[in-house]
């Protein structure tokens, strides 16, 4: 029998809020094996391994470690069983050097005080026998970020870890960078260290894993032979039945085409003086959705705030409908014809200790229909939130339940249906569906589908390439701040073409780059 | 497209474990924990602890004049929380209430001292020095507020240094200009008989700010729930970015929640002048500010908890008063453990959260 080193039994997570981000997971880990997790964003990877490096404790299930069941009350616990982790955004100390890093929180003393000498020195033994190419000495602060992740394993190491769990370390690397972590990582494999590896990216996964295991919305999908699977069959077990990538029996035309939103040479630059957004340039008919694909981080969320209001426009004009709101507030721009569907329903779209009526009102409560010069008009708030909570189907007890207490499915209905409510002109959905059930996520598609029928101008960003392709009428690609493609249809317009502007492989022309604004 | 059948609104079933009776079951839990508490420490200061427990509790309903005594020690406290509560929900951690008592105490006797401002009418008399009061403790609650709106300033560290700042002016200005010279110390003029707040219950201290006490809180309560101000404020204070996001400007609410707080403030104290000293004669910062902090925290914000709270610690602090009249023996100031525990235990999120989460639980396995 093949060593295990680490067993999942039906693990299951239920958060307080309701939200099932695990259910009923089995998986083993065998001793000196690379070990992928893949699935979509907000499949439950990330909660599983907090689980497992007790960061997070489960609902139900057991963790056996070397065949005995155990329960680390903290990640201090799970560290000394040597399970180390490197987290995707790294816990260093910018101001200390690497040795000091590495040995932090186990210092070795002398007396009452750490001994310097001895961290160097035991650290310097540790880059020598995994063969790292790294200067004990030097502070953390100069190091390059593939560099800060070495020292993010040595630390694992130092401690004496037998299973690394790696959260998307990829994302941070150049291709030169992940050849060599990959190396790397197969010598561990090869001294009998297990590795947990998360990434998205089914390429590498399948280039360094041994097995592969799938989570899809929080169910195990089975763990499977590297060598076994192909690169299609994984995608279908990663996305599950494939959202309807066809919206089209849904679409009808508008009579209304009116320009709704024309946005010229928009600049940013950040705090530090990097430009964030570069010229950008489209335009918005009533009636159609402009979509947005793209990595995260290639500044779709400044493009939204500049947008919204929520930061002050550097250069450049915005318009809606015509007139020019450029440097206007958010609720004069909302006035204007604008909503808003934000990307963190739990930040920005809901107060979630308070009422749905209440939530229901935040962006219209001024109006006549909800207040009067000084009282608010309790009848008609409660008698829209039953209309918005049976429109969309918002599954609640009481129109005065505490948001909050909504799955996240139904939040974001919540959320939807008040912008909705506002009768827009120019809805802006940032990433409308992400993290919730199918259900609801297919809700809201048609909502949006149904919006643009009736004459609204959309422009959906989203991370999700499927959710882009299956609503735009038009898209756009942003890589490195710019628009860097931009297609007037999206028929035959596939996922991987789209890729390789994502990637910034390739590029546009200017002109047709330029078609994406109507002159 | 609807599944009408799905989300039919149902009335849920009563049970301990909704928000409401946990949070009451809580606040029972807390104050007899306290209470418990309280008779321990009175083991070790009292000789006879238990006698001295029962009298603690009994004093303040043994007679009229001692009910009165707890009644007429929860205004000012009762004015204290609800500008305190203000602040809370609007999010700001603003405790400059202790400061507006103190220096719109010295307003208010600027005017009750002074015959040209004053008609001969009781009512008015009364009502000019209030609300004068008033005006100037949200003139001066504007400065914090001022710099938290435009400037985005700590409102903490702002008002507890304004509260030391505005003793010193007041104080100055009480020393120069109110005080009368032959008589020693720091104290004012008597007020003018027609200024001060006429006693409603004879026989006991209890005056008429009780009535404007009960009044402002139902205000409050009408403010915040039922007023688009109101609206913003419970907003505002639940979730900031959420109501930026929403378009609501931010400014204009700050200003005015510091003025309305800063105007109760005002008010509190000037009500607590007129109604039961002869003359101005604080030469400390009354406490009575913090004190709203307690009471505010106790009450969860919300006016009516609030009025209770006020009650509750009225009549904890009534009881050792009376406690300690009668047997000088026990330091009344035991009685501030008491308080800080009740608060602690109210405010503390976890305090009984693993049996909500355990009854939950049971209630689960018992539907399947």
């Amino acid at each position: 029998m093949e060593d295990i080193i680490l067993k999942l039994e039906d693990i299951t997570k239920i958060y307080s809020n309701g939200t099932v981000a695990n259910k009923d997971i089995n998986i083993e880990f065998k001793k000196g094996e690379i070990h992928s997790i893949v699935g979509e964003n907000g499949a439950g990877k990330s909660t599983l391994m907090k689980i497992i490096f007790a960061i997070e404790k489960q609902t139900l299930g057991k963790i056996y470690h070397k065949g005995e069941e155990v329960h680390y009350q903290n990640s201090m616990e799970a560290i000394n069983h040597g399970i180390g982790m490197v987290h995707q955004h790294f816990m260093l100390i910018p101001s200390f050097t690497v040795a000091q890093n590495i040995v932090l929180g186990n210092e070795p003393t002398k007396g009452a005080f750490i001994d310097k000498n001895e961290a160097v020195r035991v650290t310097q033994e540790l880059v020598k026998k995994y063969n790292f190419d790294i200067d004990v000495t030097q502070k953390v602060a100069d190091l390059t970020v593939s560099a800060k992740q070495k020292v993010e394993i040595l630390k694992t190491l130092y401690r004496n870890a037998e299973i690394i769990i790696l959260d998307e370390p990829t994302a941070v690397l150049t291709p030169q960078e992940t050849d060599q972590l990959f190396e790397q990582l197969i010598k561990f494999k090869e001294m009998g260290h297990t590795i947990v590896f998360i990434s998205h990216k089914l390429n590498e996964v399948l280039q360094i894993s041994d097995r592969i295991s799938v989570i899809r919305k929080g169910v195990s999908k089975g763990t499977y032979d590297a060598k076994d699977i192909t690169i299609d069959k994984l995608t279908e077990l990663i996305i599950g039945r494939k959202l309807e990538t066809n919206y089209d029996g849904y679409r009808r035309d508008s009579e209304n085409h009116e320009l709704i939103l024309d946005v010229r040479n928009i600049d940013h630059k950040d705090g530090a003086g990097v430009e964030k957004l570069k010229n950008i340039n489209f335009s918005i008919k009533a009636g159609e959705i402009l979509g947005i694909a793209g990595v995260q981080g290639n500044g779709q969320e400044e493009l939204i705030k500049t947008l919204t209001g929520l930061m002050p426009i550097q250069n450049g004009k915005i318009s809606i409908c015509g007139n020019d709101v450029s440097n206007m507030s958010i609720s004069q721009k909302r006035k204007a014809g604008m909503s808003y569907i934000p990307e963190d329903r739990m930040v920005d779209g809901c107060a979630a200790k308070e009422s749905i009526q209440d939530n229901l009102i935040s962006t219209t409560y001024e109006r006549d229909k909800f207040s009067g010069k000084f009282f608010i008009k309790a009848k008609s708030i409660k008698n829209n939130a039953l209309e918005l909570i049976d429109r969309f189907s918002i599954k609640t007890m009481s129109e005065k339940e505490k948001v909050g207490a909504l799955s996240g499915g139904n939040i974001q209905k919540v959320v939807v249906a008040r912008e909705w409510s506002t009768d827009p002109k120019l809805m802006i959905a940032e990433q409308p569906t992400r993290g919730i059930d199918i259900g609801s996520a297919d809700y809201i598609h048609k909502e949006l589908i149904e919006m643009r029928n009736n004459g609204k101008g959309i422009l959906l960003v989203s991370a999700d390439l499927n959710e882009v392709l299956a609503l735009s009428d038009r898209l756009v690609v942003m890589e490195q701040g710019e628009i860097v493609a931009y297609f007037d249809s999206l028929k035959g317009v596939t996922e991987s073409e789209l890729g390789l502007y994502m990637l910034g492989v390739k590029r546009q022309s200017e002109e047709e780059i330029r078609r994406a604004c109507y002159d | 497209m609807t599944n009408k059948e799905e989300n039919v609104v149902t009335k849920r079933k009563f049970s301990w474990t909704n928000d409401g009776p946990f949070e009451f079951l809580r606040i029972v839990a807390s104050v007899l924990v306290a209470l418990v508490i309280t008779f321990i420490v009175l083991c070790f200061v009292a000789p006879e602890p238990v006698d001295t427990f029962i009298k603690l509790l009994t004093y303040p309903v043994k007679s009229k004049l001692y009910f009165g005594y707890v009644l007429v020690k929860m205004v000012p406290l009762c004015f204290a929380g609800l500008a305190t509560a203000l602040y809370f929900r609007t999010g700001l951690f603003n405790l400059s209430t202790e400061g507006v008592f103190y220096i719109s105490g010295v307003v208010c006797t600027y005017f009750a001292i002074n015959e040209t401002f004053m008609t001969g009418n009781g009512f008015l008399d009364s009502a000019i020095c209030i609300i004068a009061a008033g005006i100037f403790g949200g003139l001066i609650a504007l400065i914090p507020g001022y710099l938290k709106a435009k400037f985005n300033a700590d409102e903490m560290v702002i008002s507890l240094m304004l509260n030391n700042i505005l003793f010193g002016i007041g104080y100055w200005f009480v020393l120069n200009h109110l005080a009368i010279s032959g008589i020693t110390g720091t104290a004012s003029a008597d007020f003018i008989a027609s200024a001060k707040l006429s006693n409603i219950i004879p026989k006991t201290q209890v005056h008429s700010g009780i009535i404007l006490a009960l009044i402002m809180v139902i205000l409050v309560y009408i403010l915040m729930f039922k007023t688009k101000l109101g609206y913003s404020i419970r907003m505002t204070g639940s979730n900031k970015s959420f109501a930026r996001y929403s378009g609501m400007g931010a400014f204009g609410l700050f200003m005015a929640v510091h003025f309305l707080a800063g105007f109760i403030g005002g008010m509190g104290s000037s009500v607590e002048l007129l109604g039961l000293y002869r003359k101005f004669n604080w030469s400390t910062l009354p406490g009575l500010g913090f004190t709203g902090a307690l009471i505010a925290n106790i009450g969860k914000n919300h006016p009516l908890g609030v009025l209770l709270a006020s009650f509750g610690i009225s009549y904890l602090r009534a009881g050792a008063q009376l406690l300690a009249n009668s047997n000088p023996v026990i330091d009344i100031s035991m009685i501030s453990i008491v308080e800080v525990i009740v608060t602690l235990l109210i405010s503390s999120q976890y305090f009984l959260r693993k049996w909500r989460d355990k009854q939950l639980l049971k209630e689960e396995q018992k539907n399947g």
